[in-house]
C-alpha cells in the first residue's frame, strides 16, 4: 500500500517534470518527503515502544526490587562500618602516638649523645605514624561519597519501580558538579586535578597567593 | 611568629583535627581549638579572638569555602589569615579559593614539612605587608 503510493507519486513527479508542470512536481515532492517523514516517526515510535517494554521488563524484575529494597541499604551499612572501624583504629593509634611523643621529646634533649639521637629518630618515626593516620580522612571521604551514590541510585531505582508500577514513564536526569562544588579526594589523575602540592603552589603563585 | 597565637582547626574528621593539632604542637603552637564544620566554627570565630584559621573544604553543614567567604565579608574578621587543608584538588577549586582570599592551600595527603613551609610563608607575607 505504502510502496504503491510512493511509486504512484514518483511516476507523477517524473511526468510533471517532463511536462514542465513545476507546481505539480513541487506538490509530488512534498507528498513524498512527508510520507518519508511519517515513516521515520513511525520507526521512532516503534523503537521507543521496544525500549520501554525492555526497560519495563527490567524494572519489574523482582530481583531489582530486592536489590533496591535490601542489598543497597545493606551495602551502605557495610561502608559505614568501614568508616567507623577505621576511625576507631586511627584514634587508638593517635592516642598511642600522643603518649609516646613527649617521651621521645625528652629523650631527644637528653645529655648522652646516643640517647639524644635515638630520641630524635623516635620522634621522626612517631610523626610518620601520626601523618599516616591521614588515610582515615581520605578513605572516609571516598566511602562517604560512595554511600551517597549508592543512596541516590537506590532512590532512583525505587522511584523507577514505582513509576513502572503506575505504568508511567520516568525520566532520569543527570547533573554535572557546579563550579567549585566539593567532590572529595581525587581517586585517579585527571587533567583539571592538581596531583602534587607543587602544582597547587604554582597555580596559587600565578593567582598571586 | 607569635607561638601563643590562638588557632582554630576546622575539619569534620576528628582524626584529621587531631593530626593537625599534633603537628602544630610540634611546631610550637599550643593554643589550638577545634570545630567540626563551618557552622560550629563561625560563632567561635566571632567571639573568640582567633589569630589563625586552618580549615577543611568538604564538610557537612557549612563548607570551608563558605566559611572563608564569611570571614572575608565580616568587618571584624576580614584580616584573619586562613589556610585551607583539603583533599579538593581541582584547578577551579583552587582558583575559587584564591578569589575568595585564601592565604594558603594545602592538598591532602600532605606532610608535616608542607604544613611548616606554608605557615612560614603565610606569616612572612603578613609581616611584610604589616
Amino acid at each position: 500500500m505504502e510502496q504503491a503510493e510512493r511509486l504512484a507519486l514518483a511516476r507523477q513527479l517524473v511526468d510533471a517534470l517532463e511536462r514542465g508542470a513545476l507546481d505539480t512536481a513541487e506538490h509530488c515532492l512534498h507528498a513524498l518527503s512527508e510520507q518519508r517523514g511519517s515513516h521515520l516517526l513511525r520507526q521512532v515510535a516503534e523503537v521507543t515502544r521496544d525500549v520501554h517494554q525492555a526497560f519495563g521488563g527490567v524494572v519489574s524484575d523482582q530481583r531489582l526490587y530486592e536489590i533496591s529494597k535490601h542489598a543497597m541499604p545493606d551495602a551502605r551499612e557495610r561502608l559505614s562500618y568501614v568508616i567507623e572501624k577505621s576511625e576507631d583504629s586511627a584514634h587508638r593509634t593517635l592516642t598511642a602516638v600522643e603518649t609516646m611523643l613527649p617521651i621521645a621529646e625528652r629523650l631527644s634533649t637528653a645529655e648522652a649523645a646516643d640517647v639524644r639521637a635515638a630520641g630524635v629518630s623516635l620522634k621522626a618515626g612517631l610523626t610518620d605514624v601520626l601523618m599516616a593516620q591521614e588515610y582515615q580522612d581520605l578513605t572516609g571521604q571516598v566511602i562517604k561519597k560512595t554511600i551517597d551514590i549508592v543512596e541516590q541510585v537506590e532512590l532512583k531505582l525505587v522511584s523507577l519501580i514505582i513509576a513502572e508500577r503506575l505504568a508511567t514513564g520516568h525520566a532520569v536526569t543527570g547533573t554535572k558538579p557546579a563550579r567549585g562544588e566539593a567532590t572529595g579526594p581525587a581517586i585517579k589523575p585527571a587533567a583539571d586535578v592538581m596531583n602534587h602540592q607543587h602544582d597547587v603552589d604554582d597555580l596559587l603563585a600565578e593567582l598571586g597567593v | 611568629m607569635n607561638h601563643n597565637m590562638k588557632i582554630l582547626i576546622v575539619d569534620d574528621f576528628s582524626t584529621m583535627r587531631r593530626i593537625i593539632k599534633n603537628l602544630l604542637r610540634d611546631l610550637g603552637f599550643n593554643n589550638t581549638h577545634e570545630a567540626d564544620d563551618g557552622n560550629t566554627a563561625w560563632p567561635m570565630l566571632r567571639s573568640g579572638n582567633f589569630d589563625f584559621l586552618v580549615t577543611d573544604w568538604n564538610m557537612p553543614g557549612m563548607q570551608g569555602i563558605d566559611l572563608l567567604r564569611a570571614v572575608r565579608a565580616d568587618p571584624q574578621l576580614c584580616n584573619l589569615p586562613v589556610l585551607l587543608v583539603t583533599a579538593e584538588a581541582r584547578r577551579d577549586q583552587i582558583v575559587l579559593a584564591a578569589e575568595a582570599g585564601v592565604n594558603g592551600y594545602i592538598v591532602k595527603p600532605f606532610t608535616a614539612q608542607t604544613l611548616k613551609e606554608k605557615l612560614d610563608k603565610i606569616f612572612e607575607r603578613l609581616a611584610a605587608t604589616a
